[in-house]
């Protein structure tokens, strides 16, 4: 074994340098490395010890600890799905719903006091009308009185007469 | 021949390594500081090459090792046999943030570790002769000026000690690739060195 082979291990040959000098070059990196992980600070080893049990602890602590009961969507709570499913379709919709017409709102406000005045006219004409009718019936009535009236006595001397004919008559 | 048996203690088969961490998932003591013992430095060095300090490296590989803990503990490992490239993909990940978010310069040398020390604190079972702490140094300094493509090449497999086969996993490359990449780095750097009047070993001559 090379002086070479000795220095990389004999693990794994420098084999890709033909160069001499390349390849006491690289003893001599081998030499610089092993000088620097020999420089390494004391105690390394114990800190590097500390490190991993306090970052192995709560893994340990974990699987000694019970598992956490699980909690899957069953029937129970599928069969309530649909109830807040439907409370927020109609959450969506009143939203919906004042936001249109929060959208149209001067139109929409304008139409209806247009309408609400049309309706109101048309009421008072509707309560007028009885009066109006009321005055019309009476002078109908009036007159239907008074024809009554002249019918009666002209019935009555229709009647005078047709007595005064009879008692002649029979005399 | 001590520096192979350094090298196959620090990375042992994917098969040793399997039961390591099936050990290490289970929360065995035994097999953490068996993993740690494998990679802790390798990570520390990586980290260290991006980051000036010590303490940010300290900090980086403790990062590093705390996820690797949680997702081993967790299952979140899967990649089996690729453990290597898991391990230095997220420690690259999380050297790259800590960069970003300090706006440090990769600066590679803390002068600590290579002026003023005859022995550049060798690793465990490294008895090699190695150069001259000021020559490591220079080495440094040199890697530093290179491009970046070139510099992650050099890291991972020199300071981060990888091979080029988890290298390629890491970096999705094809093995091919990676060699001509770190074929060419090392010519750049040698240039780099040769330019700065540094020699970059006896018996480099172009």
């Amino acid at each position: 074994m090379t002086m070479h082979e000795a220095r990389s291990g004999g693990h794994e040959m420098n084999s890709h340098i033909e160069d001499a000098g390349l390849i006491e070059l690289s003893g001599r990196l081998d030499d610089l490395g092993r000088a620097e992980r020999g420089g390494a600070p004391a105690g390394l080893e114990d800190r590097l010890l500390s490190c991993v049990r306090g970052a192995e602890a709560p893994q340990l602590r974990y699987i000694d600890a019970p598992a956490p009961p699980l909690v899957r969507a069953g029937p129970a709570l599928r069969r309530w799905m649909p109830l807040p499913m439907a409370a927020a379709l109609a959450v969506a919709a009143t939203i919906g719903a004042v936001w249109l017409n929060n959208r149209n709102s001067q139109p929409a406000t304008s139409r209806m006091e247009l309408a609400a005045l049309t309706l109101e006219q048309d009421v008072n004409q509707w309560l007028s009308l009885p009066d109006v009718i009321g005055q019309e019936l009476d002078a109908e009535l009036a007159a239907l009185d008074a024809e009554a009236s002249r019918l009666s006595a002209k019935s009555d001397e229709s009647a005078n007469g047709l007595e005064s004919l009879i008692e002649e008559g029979a005399l | 021949m001590e520096l192979v048996a350094e090298r196959q203690q620090e990375q042992s088969g994917p098969e040793d390594l399997a039961g390591v961490l099936s050990a290490a998932r289970a929360g065995e003591d035994w097999a953490w500081r068996e993993i740690i013992r494998r990679f802790g430095r390798r990570v520390f060095a990586l980290a260290k090459s991006r980051c000036r300090s010590n303490d940010v490296a300290d900090e980086i590989t403790q990062s590093v090792f705390a996820t690797l803990a949680a997702k081993i503990g967790s299952g979140g490992y899967s990649e089996v046999g690729r453990f290597e490239s898991w391990l230095f993909r997220i420690a690259m990940n999380r050297i790259r943030d800590e960069v970003r978010r300090s706006h440090r310069q990769a600066v590679a040398a803390d002068p600590e570790i290579f002026e003023g020390r005859s022995d550049p604190a060798p690793g465990p079972g490294a008895s090699v002769e190695l150069g001259a702490p000021a020559d490591l140094g220079a080495l440094a300094r040199a890697i530093e000026r290179l491009q970046e493509a070139d510099r992650e090449i050099i890291d991972l497999r020199h300071r981060a000690g990888m091979s080029f086969k988890d290298m390629s996993e890491l970096l999705n490359e094809p093995l091919g690739t990676l060699l001509a990449r770190h074929h060419r780095a090392l010519r750049k750097l040698r240039a780099i060195l040769e330019s700065e009047g540094a020699s970059p070993g006896e018996e480099v001559t172009e």
